[in-house]
């Protein structure tokens, strides 16, 4: 079943899912049509794997504007799915229409649990109204009762250090506090799937750390977490599985690792030393490595950096040359992006 | 419906605690009742004008006969005029250049005799101080001294019959061949005809509307709840999902399960329980002012009042609804919901009466069913009217809110769809 828009009918939820895997898998075998199985195929997997939530071929058109571009997705329990990308690149457009907000043009939508939570880059709060009256109507809508909230609902604020405010107007709360209102009544409920766009942006570096804490405590508890973020730190810090989004489609997914290994740069063994940079040039250019400098460092290229820094401080030091300090700079997933791209992922 | 009374309740708290919300929805109602009831029909309404009238007697008379103490006696003896008496028409013309009299009248020396013999001459000046008094000052004094004019030449004929009498002796009798009338019931018809030639009979029709003071300030209470009916309740539809789409809480909303039909139903209620505090809280204040307020919860007819106030909130709202296709934020929405609010409250019916309407504006206002509905609320409340009256009124007031709340929701999903789908 998919998600569909909230003006023709409410989330469906796949209950029984037993039932419905000897059905499709009955489904599957009588099937003539090739794609109609391949999709399928991915569902009952989806079921076999734990799969919460699985987005099939999905496309999304706004007028003439296709935004997205055959996007396919996979939530697993207890995961955090990172979608990282460019401002423009059809994350909030798929995370909506996760969140059953709007409907695909085609493709499926496939959510396997009782609820879902979405945290909006808007904060959508009352501003007339107290941090916790804003709570409680969010915890209505979720039908959950008063000690639940009053229990989750302190602890979050708390660890987001603004228990002390909850009865002040939102109001009069500053943007950081208000975002932190926000990510706190979206962690509220006991949700299947938590869909969390940019939940750190306007956040300062201790205030992104008690996010991403929480964020992780969902993941340890089973939880399955589908994020957006224009940070690099955030994601590599957080993400179970990335899917690097550019212009409405994925252009690469895997685990943080696995995306280094196949698409990084080599990392570069930045060294700053004492003495006749030429020399040093021709030392390393004879052991083979590709060099350039800038001033008193040298940059080496490197596949393999646990074994090339050995053997560069042993050449230059046989050469009579002072090394002052030495750098291991490991690509990142900004640099896949820019290889993979040859955009920026960022502006900040 | 869970959902909708949460939504019901937080969207009631966040209005109740908005400030603006709160002026517009409860205080300005209020305050124009007031006005209505101090200003524009101050206590004084009903009672009549009364006039400050100054005046200069010079008039000598005649023998024992003085036609200008006569005039002053009268004048002061009607309780229309306050009288003030100068000895010189100098003092009189200063203090009604300063416009401390509406009417100064300067009586000349030989006012008696004059009149008495031939013409009376009588100065009359109108202050001109307050535009809007002049034309009511002159009317006034003009009818007064014609009608005065009218009675003193009725004496003469009085005088002038006696005398007749008195000196044609046996011709007094005398049967006039055709007219079967003697020559004294000639004569005196004749000159009575002449001081008095025709008998106007004036009587006055004030509109029900207007028929005395409290009726009037009930009257205006009902516009009162009606114009604010009309401006929030449209602009509450006109905002109601786009103000929710800017602040980001329709994603969230949706993405909590809630449904197009919770939104409106929420937020129906809560716009409502406003306007039901304000309804309460103007018709208390047209109350305490001595309005004309007829309600009784123990008779069923009454309730005819709450449920045409509905009446015209859901109509109010679904108008917003369909306005709210035209807008596209909420600010759009707002003004546009205020301003067709006002517009449509001043020329149909609503806040002012259709009798003071254009006569192609007043069929406009005969068309719109909020003024029909509102027309019951006040027979029922000011007139105290029989139910049989109303019975065909209140079925197209009924038919009227449900053919407007069935375009209202159509446009309303139009316009979820339209935000939802929006980038």
């Amino acid at each position: 079943m998919s998600c569909s828009n909230f003006y023709q009918s409410n989330l469906h939820q796949l209950k029984y899912y037993d039932y419905l895997k000897i059905f499709l898998i009955i489904n599957l075998a009588f099937s003539k049509n090739l794609i109609f199985r391949a999709s399928r195929l991915v569902v009952v997997l989806g079921v076999v794997m734990d799969v919460v939530l699985s987005v099939t071929n999905v496309v999304k058109r706004f007028g003439d504007v296709v935004v997205l571009k055959d996007i396919s997705i996979n939530v697993l329990k207890g995961s955090i799915t990172t979608l990282l990308g460019p401002n423009g690149s059809g994350k909030t457009t798929l995370m909506r229409i996760i969140a059953g907000i709007l409907k695909p043009t085609s493709g499926e939508v496939v959510f396997r649990g009782k609820a879902i939570s979405y945290l909006p880059q808007e904060l959508g709060l009352f501003k007339e109204l107290s941090g916790w009256d804003n709570m409680m109507f969010y915890a209505k809508l979720y039908g959950l009762d008063k000690e639940y909230v009053l229990g989750r609902g302190k602890e979050l604020l708390e660890k987001l250090g603004i228990l002390s405010y909850a009865k002040d107007v939102v109001g009069k709360y500053s943007g950081g506090m208000a975002k932190k209102l926000s990510v706190a009544i979206a962690l509220l409920p006991d949700a299947d799937l938590y869909i969390l766009d940019e939940p750190t942006t306007a956040l300062d570096p201790q205030s992104r750390r008690a996010v991403w804490s929480l964020i992780e405590d969902l993941r340890k508890s089973g939880k399955a977490v589908l994020l957006s973020t224009h940070y690099m730190e955030e994601a590599e810090k957080l993400s179970s599985y990335v899917y690097l989004m550019h212009r409405g489609s994925i252009i690469a997914e895997g685990t943080v690792e696995d995306l280094k290994k196949r698409y990084a740069p080599r990392s570069v063994i930045e060294a700053s030393i004492h003495g006749d940079l030429r020399k040093v040039v021709e030392v390393l250019e004879e052991e083979k490595f590709e060099v350039i400098t800038h001033r008193e460092v040298v940059k080496v290229y490197s596949d393999n950096p646990k074994e090339d820094v050995p053997k560069i401080v042993l050449a230059l030091h046989k050469n009579g040359v002072y090394v002052k300090t030495l750098n291991v700079v490991e690509p990142t997933l900004e640099d896949i992006f820019i290889k993979l791209t040859g955009e920026r992922l960022s502006t900040e | 419906m869970r959902r909708a009374l949460a939504i019901a309740e937080t969207d009631f708290k966040s209005m109740i605690r908005e400030k603006i919300a709160v002026f517009w929805a409860i205080v300005w109602p209020a305050l124009w009742v007031v006005l209505v009831a101090f200003i524009f029909i101050p206590p004084e309404v009903g009672s009549g004008l009364t006039f400050v009238i100054g005046i200069t007697n010079y008039d000598k008379g005649y023998n024992s006969i003085s036609l200008g103490a006569t005039l002053v006696d009268v004048l002061r003896n009607f309780t229309d005029f306050k009288v003030v008496l100068y000895n010189s028409s100098e003092d009189l013309l200063a203090d009604l250049e300063k416009a401390r009299l509406d009417i100064g009248v300067v009586i000349p020396e030989n006012f008696t005799i004059e009149t008495l013999s031939g013409t009376g001459k009588l100065y009359v000046y109108i202050s001109g101080s307050d535009p809007q008094r002049i034309q009511i000052n002159r009317g006034f004094a003009q009818g007064f001294f014609y009608q005065f004019a009218r009675e003193v030449a009725l004496e003469k004929a009085k005088v002038y019959t006696k005398y007749f009498i008195m000196y044609s002796g046996n011709y007094t009798n005398m049967v006039i061949p055709g007219l079967n009338m003697s020559m004294i019931d000639v004569v005196n018809r004749s000159l009575v005809g002449l001081a008095n030639p025709m008998d106007i009979v004036f009587e006055e029709k004030t509109p029900k509307a207007l028929s005395d003071r409290p009726a009037m300030i009930g009257w205006y209470t009902i516009g009162a709840i009606g114009m604010v009916m009309l401006y929030s309740g449209i602009s509450a539809g006109a905002m109601a999902v786009v103000v929710e789409r800017e602040s980001g809480r329709l994603d969230r909303m949706i993405a909590s399960g809630v449904k197009a039909f919770d939104l409106l139903v929420g937020k129906t209620i809560s716009e409502g329980l406003i306007l039901a505090i304000s309804s309460i809280v103007v018709i208390l204040m047209g109350w305490v002012l001595n309005a004309r307020i007829i309600w009784s919860p123990l008779n069923p007819r009454d309730w005819l009042v709450p449920l045409n106030l509905l009446f015209v909130y859901l109509m109010s709202m679904s108008i917003g609804f369909i306005l709210s296709l035209a807008t596209r934020s909420s600010r759009s929405a707002g003004t546009l919901g205020t301003v067709i609010g006002l517009l449509l409250s001043f020329t149909t019916g609503v806040w002012m009466p259709k009798s003071f309407l254009l006569q192609p504006i007043r069929a406009v206002a005969d068309v719109f069913p909020v003024t029909w509905a509102l027309d019951i609320v006040r027979a029922v409340m000011i007139y105290n009217e029989e139910v049989s009256n109303l019975i065909l009124m209140q079925i197209q007031v009924a038919i009227a809110t449900a053919t407007l709340m069935m375009m209202g929701i159509a446009a309303y999903r139009k316009t979820i769809s339209r935000y939802v789908e929006s980038t």
